[in-house]
């Protein structure tokens, strides 16, 4: 641990270190504050693989007081070889005194042998009084790399680059807030150039970083499918004896069904974002942190923006219909002239036309399947006793609805940097992703969608299975993760 | 892959589903780097065997249903192999003995111990070779249900509901497992197969050793001659007949061991029990070579096929479904750990900030102004306007001493950029500049957003950061006021 690799993030104060730091080493608990100060101790955030500590990442207190601590480095002359040592001896020299506090911290990991990141705000212009901390760091005679944290709207990033770069082996711009994966990884490729002496070191992190994104990936559509899945296969029963008696259960178990379904979804957000590594804020600050959904689930808005669009859905019960049509045709020899297509087809696509503006379910009449089942609803019936159910959700829509949100919610989730604070914010603004999907994947979909509701009692394996094996495919789109083949 | 594997591989991946899935690979990454695997290049088989040996080890103290089920499983087979042998010892005794006076019936014996056994296995095989399914399903139907109120029984009332999800999730991910099932089902019955023949092996061989046991044959029907029934019995003994010549019936044994029950003595003259034992007994090895070659040797092969069988599907299991995937992927890749040991925790809250009111002066009076770090000069004007006092050149601060740059102003404006957050040598600056100007002189800081080029009035945020930062000074006479931009 002590002979890992490290890397200083300094700079003047309320320049986006923390932020550099929290999104480069995922940590939402890393302190942000618009007051400056806020960091007033060196924190460390070791890079582990395998609880191997790779390199380590140093968030430091912010400079205060450059200009006199480079006055105080200047009062002897000294040569280039010996300002090194004039630096430390700056830091011990100020021990045990309550000067130039926040210089010493920031210095100790540096003359320590950490490399230097120094961050400064590109939304902000480039000012001369910054030039005693770069000289300062200059005398330390350690590596270093600046990072134009860009973090505003304005841009001054031209100017900073012709001042950094004459301080500075390399210049690289990043946006702590809005950063990619891909230029995280980018980022991290660079501190192979800064230390070219641990491009292993490097080149491992990088290797494992990719395989994590993509195990979060993989863990994230299983969560989504095991979300589709049981939303889809959800069901909720209650016995009346008479009309009044149904009348008074009805609206409870019809509000519990769908209650119950913005549950599921709450609850399998919760975990995406427990994936990516953004829980604990959000638990730290219950209350204050939670989503904002603009839309409930079941909200008009939610179903006009999202999911498929009524040509799609009449199109995909059309071919549902037929292909079960298709399977009429194909039992009698061909001797029903397709009659079976046709009409199958003509009933898919009705019954979804039907369906279409069923944004509730419905409670239902049921009887039990089977011998047994034929056996207790007589003794039901005798006893004058009637069984009633609400779903599974019989909309064509609300899987698609629902996959929607949830890769809406995705999309948010693993863009989302853990410098940024607040709530994830699920928007309506954005139109749907499902309605763009080809073809042959909607009617893929459909079809796993039709098998989950027909065995929504027990739903085989396979089934969840073969959803999760689409849903990933589908996130390998939306994330893509650098060096992996594009999805098929 | 054992059986107990499979089962507790099922059970772990139930009670991990819940859970973090990055405490999980923290978890699991250190159990098999403990175990120094090179897990890159293992198979996905022997890295989950790996992964829940170590995880039986982590926790011996917790009750793996998969050692429990095989070791159900080992009971039920030492049960039924008991019952087989005291079985096949009770209908071998019974039918050698339950004659009465009457020799043993050679066609009765074959028929009850040879024949049905026979037919027996004719049937199994007819379930295994063709689509049987409703004959056997009902069996299968008994079998799973005994198999469940068993592991309801063992898992007792404390753990019978985890227990009853395991078994379920079992049952509706034994598509994944299909082939692995009927060997187990079969290796079991055939235990009791083998058992009950060995049983009635040993009865038999016992009476002929320790007891003198007489045989004979009879029939009703005139055209069954001795010679058609030798041809019978040595068609039935034809594959031992190279291997064991004695145990193939002569016509001379057949012909003189023709009995009638009518007149309870043997045909052939001459023949009686106690006389010629050689030759009333004689049938004791054609019926020992029969039971062994069509009661146990069918049995025995199908214990050691379905053994084999059963072994070798364990080690296929393709263990490719999602979930597996998954798990094998987090147990063979890296687990990367970037965050702090231990979480910063929130920003602490910031004190009140109790700022004195604006401090008011006399009108035009003069004004010295100061720029603070790079703050540009060419608002002194506009702020000196904006601060009721008359024009004064800007100074710097890095230029003469405080108290000769302020000279006898009244009041004193700082120019600062608000975008650059207060501080220390802020502070301090501010507090060299009262030290200079001494108490009672207004000392106003001017805040300006030079960020867009053209310096304007800064955002709410920047001025509430600098009036906190700044109250810290306790200074009655300081104000900080953002800078107003010409109309």
């Amino acid at each position: 641990m002590n002979e890992a690799p490290r890397f200083a993030v300094v700079g003047r104060v309320n320049k986006g270190k923390s932020s550099v730091v929290a999104t480069l080493a995922e940590d939402d608990s890393v302190r942000i504050d618009p007051r400056p100060g806020t960091t007033a101790e060196v924190r460390e955030y070791p890079v582990q693989v395998d609880g191997r500590t790779l390199f380590v990442l140093v968030d430091t207190p912010g400079f205060e007081e450059a200009d006199r601590a480079l006055a105080w480095l200047r009062e002897h002359d000294v040569s280039a070889a010996e300002r090194p040592a004039r630096v430390a001896e700056l830091v011990r020299a100020h021990e045990g005194t309550g000067d130039l506090v926040e210089e010493r911290r920031l210095l100790a990991p540096i003359l320590a042998g950490a490399s230097v990141l120094y961050v400064v705000d590109g939304t902000k212009p480039f000012r001369r009084n910054y030039e005693a901390e770069m000289e300062i760091l200059r005398w330390t005679g350690r590596p270093g790399m600046a990072l134009v944290n860009r973090i505003g709207e304005e841009d001054h990033a031209a100017e900073w680059h012709r001042a950094l770069g004459q301080y500075f082996a390399l210049v690289r711009d990043f946006d702590a807030f809005s950063v990619t994966f891909e230029e995280r990884l980018a980022l991290l490729g660079a501190f192979r150039e800064l230390r070219p002496d641990l491009r292993p070191v490097f080149d491992e992190a990088l290797t494992a970083l990719g395989a994590q994104r993509r195990r979060r990936r993989a863990e994230a559509a299983a969560e989504i499918a095991r979300l589709v899945a049981g939303a889809l296969c959800h069901f909720e029963e209650l016995s009346a004896t008479d009309e009044e008696d149904l009348a008074r259960q009805r609206d409870r178990v019809e509000r519990s069904f769908h209650d119950e379904l913005r549950r599921m979804e709450e609850r399998s957000r919760a975990r995406v974002e427990r994936i990516y590594g953004h829980a604990e804020a959000r638990f730290e600050t219950e209350g204050l942190d939670r989503p904002v959904f603009e839309q409930d689930l079941f909200a008009e808005e939610t179903w006009r923006t999202l999911g498929l669009s009524p040509p799609q859905l009449v199109a995909a019960g059309a071919v549902a219909g037929a292909a079960i049509g298709g399977t009429v045709d194909a039992l009698v020899g061909g001797a029903s002239i397709l009659a079976g297509t046709v009409l199958g087809g003509a009933a898919g696509a009705g019954t979804a036309l039907w369906s279409l503006g069923s944004r509730f379910a419905r409670v239902r009449q049921v009887s039990a399947g089977g011998v047994a089942g034929s056996l207790l609803g007589a003794q039901r019936w005798w006893a004058g006793e009637r069984r009633f159910r609400i779903g599974p959700h019989a909309s064509p829509n609300f899987p698609w609805v629902l996959l929607d949100r949830a890769l809406l919610h995705y999309d948010a989730v693993a863009r989302r940097t853990h410098a940024r604070r607040g709530a994830i914010a699920v928007g309506g603004e954005r139109a749907g992703i499902v309605s763009g999907f080809a073809r042959g994947e909607r009617g893929e979909l459909d079809r796993l969608f039709h098998a989950l509701r027909r065995a929504f009692e027990d739903p085989p394996r396979g089934l969840r299975d073969d959803l999760e094996r689409a849903v990933e495919r589908i996130l390998a789109r939306i994330d893509p993760v650098p060096g992996e083949p594009p999805p098929g | 892959m054992k059986l107990a594997d499979l089962i507790d591989l099922e059970a772990q991946l139930a009670r991990d589903r819940e859970a973090d899935p990055a405490s999980l690979g923290a978890r699991d990454r250190a159990l098999l780097i403990g175990a120094r695997a090179d897990t890159a290049e293992v198979p996905r088989q022997e890295l989950l065997s790996r992964w829940l040996a170590a995880l039986r080890d982590r926790e011996p103290g917790r009750a793996w249903p998969g050692q429990r089920v095989e070791g159900a499983l080992r009971t039920t087979r030492a049960l039924l192999v008991l019952a087989g042998l005291a079985l096949g010892w009770a209908a071998s005794t019974a039918l050698l003995r339950g004659g009465g006076p009457h020799p043993v019936n050679v066609w009765d014996f074959l028929l009850a111990l040879v024949g049905v056994q026979l037919v027996l296995l004719a049937l199994l095989l007819a379930s295994f070779f063709l689509p049987l399914a409703t004959a056997g399903a009902p069996l299968a139907g008994l079998v799973r249900g005994g198999v469940a109120a068993l592991v309801r029984r063992l898992a007792g009332p404390a753990r019978s509901a985890e227990w009853r999800a395991l078994w379920h999730r079992l049952r509706s991910r034994r598509s994944l497992y299909h082939h692995v099932e009927p060997w187990l089902l079969l290796g079991t019955t055939q235990a009791f197969g083998v058992a009950f023949n060995v049983g009635a092996l040993v009865a038999f061989l016992r009476l002929v050793t320790f007891s003198d046991l007489s045989f004979a044959w009879s029939t009703t029907l005139l055209d069954l001659d001795a010679r058609t029934f030798q041809s019978l019995a040595r068609a039935i003994a034809a594959p031992w007949a190279t291997l064991w010549p004695d145990a193939v019936p002569t016509l001379d044994l057949v012909e003189r061991t023709r009995y009638s029950h009518l007149e309870s003595a043997y045909l052939w003259p001459g023949v009686g029990r106690a006389a010629r034992p050689e030759a009333v007994g004689g049938w004791w090895p054609f019926l020992a070579a029969a039971l062994a070659c069509y009661g146990l040797a069918p049995r025995l092969a199908l214990l050691a096929l379905s053994s084999w069988r059963a072994r070798r599907a364990l080690r296929r299991l393709p263990l490719d479904d999602a979930e597996v995937a998954r798990v094998a992927r987090r147990l063979a890749e890296p687990h990367v750990e970037t965050r702090a040991p231990t979480p910063e925790g929130a920003v602490p809250l910031a004190p009140d900030a109790r700022l004195p009111a604006s401090p008011t002066h006399a009108p035009a009076a003069r004004a010295a102004i100061l720029r603070w770090r790079d703050a540009p000069a060419s608002v002194a004007s506009a702020v000196a306007r904006q601060a009721s006092c008359a024009s004064a050149e800007p100074a710097s601060v890095n230029g003469a001493p405080l108290g000769q740059a302020i000279g006898e102003a009244e009041v004193v404006i700082v120019l600062a950029e608000s975008w650059e957050a207060p501080d220390k040598a802020t502070l301090r600056f501010l507090r060299d500049l009262r030290a200079a100007a001494g108490p009672g002189r207004h000392v106003i800081v001017v805040l300006l957003d030079t960020a867009a080029g053209t310096p304007r009035a800064p955002g709410g945020e920047e001025l509430r950061i600098w009036r906190e930062q700044l109250a810290a000074l306790e200074d009655p006479w300081l104000a900080v006021e953002p800078y107003a931009e010409a109309s």
